[in-house]
């Protein structure tokens, strides 16, 4: 308990004053670098504008991340399945991934519209390749002998996906779930930058535009707080509900 | 009850040449007898078995059960791994549950049972709501035994399964094979490198050559059941192990006496 939460607080709390003091000595302008003071003064007096963008940003990061799971776990499956199939579908994977998501995103605002769904689009773009590689990873990796076995009792191919390998992927695909929601969020924020009128991108380019700079801070730690929450969120559930994943994947860092 | 007749496999390896793994090999094994496979490493043992279970497809010949020739795995055959092969997610009795789940059999209360019964054969008793990596390698080599035999198979196909043991375990667990085949009759095809634990456990020892795996001699053990320990001593037992050891050593053998 000390050592895993109390020293890392205390290391905050010091790069907090060190911050503070070194604002207030150098004298630095607040439009240049604010003090975290100053930076929870504004922002509690614009504790609802936040909660506002912190909600929008939020609805596209889940839904982003939802579509990329929705995607990912049967791209995995398919391109684990057939040798035809992965010959098909891997390069236009890696093709995807090749192409800057940054300069894809005002094309996606013509081709879509300037609604969300090119936000929805940019945060999937983001998060989908490193999850469908950590579940192609898992389903690749049961052993043969385990394989053999449920072969050996006649096991059809969705048994086999069923009982053995999904179940056999599960630690691989939790840590590509932790990799994604956190780059989701950084697939929200690009999707904003590109065309938005709420979210957290999108209220750091207005802020930063007027020079608030305190209240682009403000979006700053919302936005680094959300990613830390969500991957928590999905430590959390591995621990729930899959106990003896979570001990056999490999530990993260938050 | 299993009858191989000119069983042979060749596969192409990787850089595009043939392998003939299994050459040719006739063999029938009655029913309740146990038969291990010994041969030198590379001899095709492992592939051999798993022709029997219907694992991997025959290049020629036949391998029948019952009369009936395998084409794919049967629900009367079951397998042990060199490796336990548990799931490492579901509890021991839910890894014994795991055949008939597979086999879309009913898992009853009386399935329940039968595995608990399983489990206390072997010493597992009270382990059942236990995961694998809380038993130690032999434990779960033993649940693993008792998983292939819950759907009652009438044959049992191991492949090397005390091989990723400790010596002293290993030994534990072929007493352990010893009595569960006085308990439950089965026809077992037991594949080894251990010499000694081929003859104390075998009715008959069919020794394999090397690539191209061929029998080069099928021996008796004429040694008397109950089999323990002891008769690691006795003269058959010397006789049987010695002429395994020349005809898999064979020249190499003689030269160095």
């Amino acid at each position: 308990m000390l050592q895993t939460v109390v020293v890392p607080l205390l290391a905050v709390a010091a790069l907090f004053a060190l911050w503070e003091l070194a604002v207030a000595l150098f004298d630095i302008p607040v439009y240049l670098l604010p003090a975290p003071s100053r930076i929870w003064v504004d922002s509690t007096a614009n504790a609802w504008t936040l909660a506002g963008h912190t909600a929008a940003t939020l609805k596209t990061v889940l839904l982003g991340f939802l579509v990329s799971v929705l995607v990912s776990l049967p791209l995995a499956v398919v391109i684990t399945s057939s040798v035809w199939l992965a010959n098909a579908v891997y390069p236009v994977l890696v093709l995807t991934q090749s192409i800057p998501k940054v300069a894809l995103a005002p094309i996606l605002v013509i081709l879509l519209g300037t609604n969300e769904l090119p936000r929805i689009v940019v945060t999937f773009l983001v998060a989908f390749f490193p999850l469908v590689i950590a579940i192609a990873t898992g389903l690749l990796s049961v052993p043969g002998e385990l394989i053999e076995l449920g072969r050996s009792y006649r096991g059809s191919w969705l048994q086999m996906l069923w009982r053995i390998k999904l179940p056999y992927a599960v630690p691989m695909i939790f840590s590509g779930l932790k990799v994604a929601v956190t780059l989701s969020v950084v697939g929200a924020v690009v999707g904003e930058f590109v065309n938005a009128d709420a979210g957290l991108g999108y209220f750091i380019v207005t802020s930063t535009a007027f020079f608030e700079t305190p209240l682009a801070f403000s979006a700053l730690i919302l936005l680094s707080v959300m990613g830390i929450a969500l991957f928590q969120l999905v430590v959390f559930v591995e621990r729930r509900f899959f106990p003896w994943s979570a001990g056999a994947g490999q530990p993260m860092v938050a | 009850m299993i009858a191989l007749d000119g069983v042979t496999r060749h596969f192409t390896s990787r850089d595009g040449g043939l392998v003939r793994a299994i050459e040719d090999i006739d063999l029938q094994i009655g029913e309740h007898e146990l038969v291990s496979l010994v041969g030198p490493s590379g001899c095709g043992k492992s592939t051999l078995l798993r022709l029997i279970a219907g694992l991997l497809p025959l290049t020629r010949g036949q391998v029948r059960i019952d009369g009936q020739a395998v084409t794919a795995p049967r629900v009367d055959t079951g397998m042990v791994f060199q490796s336990p092969t548990l799931l490492p997610w579901a509890t021991i009795e839910e890894n014994l549950l795991f055949p008939l789940r597979m086999l879309h059999r009913p898992v009853t209360a009386a399935a329940r049972a039968q595995a608990r019964e399983l489990l206390a054969l072997v010493g597992l008793g009270g382990f059942e709501t236990r995961v694998p990596s809380e038993l130690s390698g032999g434990m779960q080599q033993r649940a693993a035994i008792c998983r292939a035999l819950m759907h009652d198979p009438s044959v049992l196909l191991m492949d090397e399964p005390f091989g990723a043991l400790d010596a002293l375990t290993r030994e534990e667990m072929s007493l352990e094979l010893l009595r569960l085949r006085r308990e439950r009759p089965k026809t077992i095809v037991f594949v080894t490198h251990s010499i000694s634990e081929a003859v104390l456990l075998s009715d008959r020892v069919v020794v394999l050559s090397a690539r191209p795996g061929r029998v080069q001699e099928i021996i008796p053990v004429a040694l008397s059941y109950p089999r323990r320990f002891g008769m690691e001593s006795h003269h058959d037992f010397q006789h049987c192990a010695q002429r395994i050891r020349a005809l898999i050593f064979g020249d190499r053998l003689a030269a160095a006496e």
